[in-house]
């Protein structure tokens, strides 16, 4: 088993060697058309610099919280707080999304005040996008391949704050249109809290 | 009492008596016609059951939960099938003055709607012939969509072709409003505290909202962008298919089912059939628009295997998991909606709490089944057009319009079950992981659901009203899973009963993987950006009623008949080429049996009777006048067309390619009235918009005073 601080530097990494130059090639692809760049603000799949270095973005370190409880059992903050520390994260317990469906099995939830983190350690991830809403906070990890090319497990990390419309799919592997490794959506992950709803509500199926 | 049981059971005898493996048929009214003038006013209950729904639908449950109600329009008739199903009950049929668009039970009352002549019937039980006419009410023509108010004493119509929306006072029968909406609404959705009432169109993606519905309001278009997590970035997509709309029971929720036009995804040339979620009131949609620039994080795997056709920052694999949206149930136990996909002969169950409910799949139910070898058309349960829960929400019954069956679904409770996970690992244990070695291909780790639930039930009600060839044609007409037909869209998706969708799309060649082709596309963000191309504008034709003429067909009178044009249309209409190895005798087996459903099966939109005004007389004396020349190529007496392709003074389009072909057609003109917007390119929303703006492009009306010019139009809104 890896320690933390290799797990660290893993992601450093990945993060040093993917993330930035992805948004703008994979929207440029045909067939996803040619959005109009900088309509919204930049990807932030990776930590902010200067920012404590927590989250997804920062390594793939389960929280050890097993109780389960419903998404909105603790007050969602009225006002924005700052992403969590890995501290924080370490200490995270497992929320109960509004629905789950069962691709999500092993996929578990972790919540830290307003903030998410949605982790399938089991799942091959290909690749996580953000489909639509607000960018700000919004973070993604892939766990980086141990004993093969294929990657295994990987998290999105973002704000839930009244307001919210967002969807995130996360991709996978299969057969399809491109041949055998297709890119095909595996979860998506949904989140709305509307101005009149007392909470969020998320999905995932 | 069961009275409609104990009916039914009588009418079923007389009806079974030649043997259960004879189909009726339209004629099989028992008593002959049961819309003998109205008698008696419908007795009055003396505590009213609630109705078990308060929009109407091509099939509806009887308050009694003891039959269900069919509009089949098709064979204009009311059916009344008793519960639970059973093949050797098909019930017993009400012959209606026309041809029937939706029911909606009452207690001690059954509301029909009729397109022609436009009428509100008020059906009552009868215990000889099911239901008899109680009453009726005149409504504009092509009286379509109906729904209640909570009271139960105000229904609210949709004429579709007509374009107006009725308010009828169910205790007095009379029609208390009309007021003018935008073209062919269709579904309509009244709020629980009947404050407002929600109307859907089969052409364009806004709604009409009508607030204060006791006297007549003012309606309101309600922008409603379809599909914006498809859209191509900060585009708000057009929208047709608009048959249906949803309420969630505390009627916080809105849900327009419809075809959005220009859906990014693979392959996407036609766009994706959707479910837009609105907030009623705020009139807020709550899907984000797509923009680009958004997040993604791609592995390093991924980054060597990603192809141009790769659907990373739009939803990915298939592009919806149904086509061709024609009716939507809210499942109010489960909060999830229940949509019938007329072109894939399915019904997609949705999480009703999603941002974006096509995006978030329950499960599928195939109610199609007996496919044909040849044509690949479902044999059984064709085109779902209709949909109604049973009274504890676990039984969902489905009318299928191409082949007039019943099928019952038993709805699952809540989600499939979750895998089991590994107790070591915690891994789920029926999700396989891909493998370590990436050469051999990875099983799909989570696919989405398959298409689990079949139907436990089936009723055959009706043969086809016309011929077999006809039944054929009809069951391609509103089939998208034939490859050789089209790219996975029917005919019906772009000509909804046989009409238009108002929509100019994209003709284009370009490079797919499979080749160079030439096809419509829905936007030009769809084709590769290495085409450079935005394509030739090309409005969707009309094909009802205007279909009848030998040929030529096609914009430039280029396929000499209608077969021709056909097969002509099965490769233009999808992504690539025709299927490698089809039989080109399939294509003219396919082209022929169209053809013939599209002259015999399909209805022209009614038309208003009466002798025409003054004006209309002075327009068509313009019409057809030697400085006009109006007349002169859309020739009155073959159908407002001379079928001859001209030379065009060139006026680019913008947002498209400049056809290097500028001879057209002429066009028909007939039923001109109701198919906006107008030319090749759409570029006139109105036929007064055409005639101030044609400045003798076609023709001259230049000279025409204004008085003229509206003279005019009102000519050609008669035709």
């Amino acid at each position: 088993m890896r320690t933390r601080p290799a797990l660290l530097t893993a992601a450093a990494l990945a993060l040093l060697s993917l993330p930035l130059g992805y948004a703008g090639r994979a929207d440029a692809l045909p067939g996803a058309g040619a959005p109009t760049p900088a309509a919204a603000p930049p990807a932030t799949a990776q930590p902010t610099p200067g920012e404590p270095s927590a989250g997804p973005a920062a390594g793939s370190v389960a929280p050890t919280a097993d109780v389960e409880r419903a998404l909105g059992a603790e007050p969602f903050p009225a006002e924005p707080s700052k992403r969590p520390t890995a501290a924080e994260w370490a200490d995270a317990g497992v929320v109960r999304l509004t629905r789950s469906g069962p691709a999500t099995a092993g996929c578990r939830t972790y919540r830290v005040r307003e903030w998410l983190r949605f982790r399938c350690p089991d799942l091959t991830f290909s690749a996580v996008s953000l489909l639509g809403g607000r960018t700000e906070g919004v973070a993604f990890w892939i766990t980086p391949p141990k004993d093969s090319d294929l990657t295994r497990g990987g998290e999105v990390m973002f704000p839930v704050r009244r307001g919210d419309r967002r969807a995130f799919q996360i991709l996978t592997f299969g057969p399809g249109y491109d041949g055998p490794f297709t890119l095909l959506p595996a979860i998506v992950l949904q989140e709305q809290w509307l101005e009149d709803d007392p909470e969020p509500t998320i999905i995932a199926r | 009492m069961r009275f409609l049981i104990a009916t039914l059971a009588l009418a079923t005898a007389a009806c079974s008596s030649g043997g259960s493996t004879s189909p009726p048929d339209a004629g099989a009214t028992p008593g002959g016609s049961s819309t003998a003038a109205a008698t008696q006013p419908a007795p009055q209950a003396a505590s009213r059951r609630p109705a078990p729904v308060r929009q109407g639908g091509t099939i509806a449950r009887a308050v009694t939960d003891d039959a269900l109600y069919v509009a089949d329009e098709d064979h204009g008739v009311l059916r009344i099938v008793p519960l639970p199903l059973a093949p050797d009950r098909p019930g017993l049929a009400v012959t209606l003055p026309g041809p029937p668009a939706q029911v909606l039970p009452l207690d001690g009352r059954v509301l029909v709607t009729i397109r022609d002549p436009g009428l509100l019937l008020v059906l009552r039980p009868d215990p000889a012939a099911g239901l008899v006419e109680a009453a009726r009410v005149a409504l504009p023509l092509d009286a379509w969509g109906i729904a209640i108010t909570p009271d139960e004493k105000t229904a609210l119509v949709s004429s579709a072709w007509t374009a107006q929306v009725s308010a009828v006072d169910l205790d007095a029968l009379k029609v208390t409003w009309t007021v003018p909406v935008a073209r062919e609404p269709r579904g309509i959705a009244i709020l629980p505290d009947g404050s407002a009432a929600y109307v859907s169109h089969l052409v364009g993606a806004d709604l009409t909202r009508l607030d204060g519905l006791a006297s007549a309001p003012t309606p309101r278009r309600v922008a409603l962008a379809a599909s914006p997590l498809r859209a191509p970035s900060g585009v708000h997509l057009a929208a047709s298919l608009g048959y249906a709309l949803a309420l969630s029971d505390d009627g916080r929720r809105l849900f327009a089912a419809r075809h959005a036009l220009g859906a990014m995804g693979h392959a996407a040339w036609f766009g994706a059939a959707t479910v837009d979620v609105m907030v009623p009131g705020r009139d807020e949609a709550v899907a984000p628009l797509h923009q680009g620039g958004l997040p993604v994080l791609k592995s390093a795997f991924a980054e060597q295997v990603l192809t141009p056709d790769s659907v990373i920052t739009v939803p990915g694999a298939t592009v919806t998991p149904f086509t061709q949206p024609r009716a939507i149930v809210y499942r109010r136990s489960a909060r999830t909606l229940l949509v019938a996909a007329e072109g894939d002969d399915l019904v997609a169950e949705l999480d009703a709490v999603a941002v974006d409910p096509s995006i978030a799949v329950v499960r599928t139910y195939k109610v199609g089944s007996q496919y044909d070898p040849h044509f690949r058309v479902a044999g059984s349960c064709g085109a779902p057009a209709g949909l109604a829960l049973s009274a504890n929400e676990d039984t969902a019954w489905v009318f299928c319009r191409a082949t007039y069956d019943i099928a019952a679904l038993r709805l699952g409770s809540g989600d499939p079950p979750v895998p089991q996970r590994d107790p070591a690992t915690g891994a789920p244990k029926a999700t396989p992981l891909a493998p370590t070695v990436p050469s051999a291909p990875p099983a799909l780790v989570a696919p989405p659901p398959p298409p689990e639930e079949k139907p436990f039930a089936l009723v055959h009600l009706a043969n086809d009203p016309h011929d077999p060839e006809v039944a054929v044609g009809r069951r391609l007409f509103y089939s998208a899973t034939d490859a050789v037909t089209s790219g996975n869209l029917a005919c019906a998706g772009c000509h909804p009963e046989g009409r238009d969708d108002g929509y100019v799309w994209h003709e284009a060649a370009f490079d797919t993987a499979d080749g160079e082709h030439t096809n419509f596309v829905g936007r030009p963000e769809l084709m590769p950006p290495s085409a450079k191309k935005k394509g030739y504008p090309r409005r969707t034709p009309m094909l009802a009623g205007n279909v009848s003429a030998p040929g030529p067909y096609g914009w430039h009178g280029e396929s000499e008949d209608l077969p021709a044009r056909l097969k002509a249309g099965f490769g233009l209409h999808r992504w690539g080429g025709l299927p490698q190895g089809h039989d080109p005798n399939g294509l003219v087996a396919r082209s022929h049996h169209l053809s013939v459903f599209l002259r015999k099966g399909l209805v022209p939109p009614p038309r208003a009777d009466g002798a025409p005004d003054a004006r209309v007389r002075r327009g068509q004396e313009i019409f057809i006048s030697k400085e006009a020349r109006c007349s002169s190529c859309h020739v009155p007496e073959t159908g407002y067309t001379d079928r001859t392709a001209y030379p065009m003074p060139k006026r680019s389009s913008p947002g498209f390619d400049d056809d290097p072909r500028q001879e057209f057609k002429t066009p028909s003109l007939r039923f001109v009235a109701g198919r906006a917007p107008y030319l090749h390119d759409g570029r006139h929303r109105s036929l007064t918009d055409l005639i101030e703006r044609n400045a003798d492009w076609m023709g001259k009306t230049s000279h025409l005073s204004p008085d003229d010019r509206a003279a005019l139009v009102a000519f050609l809104e008669t035709l």
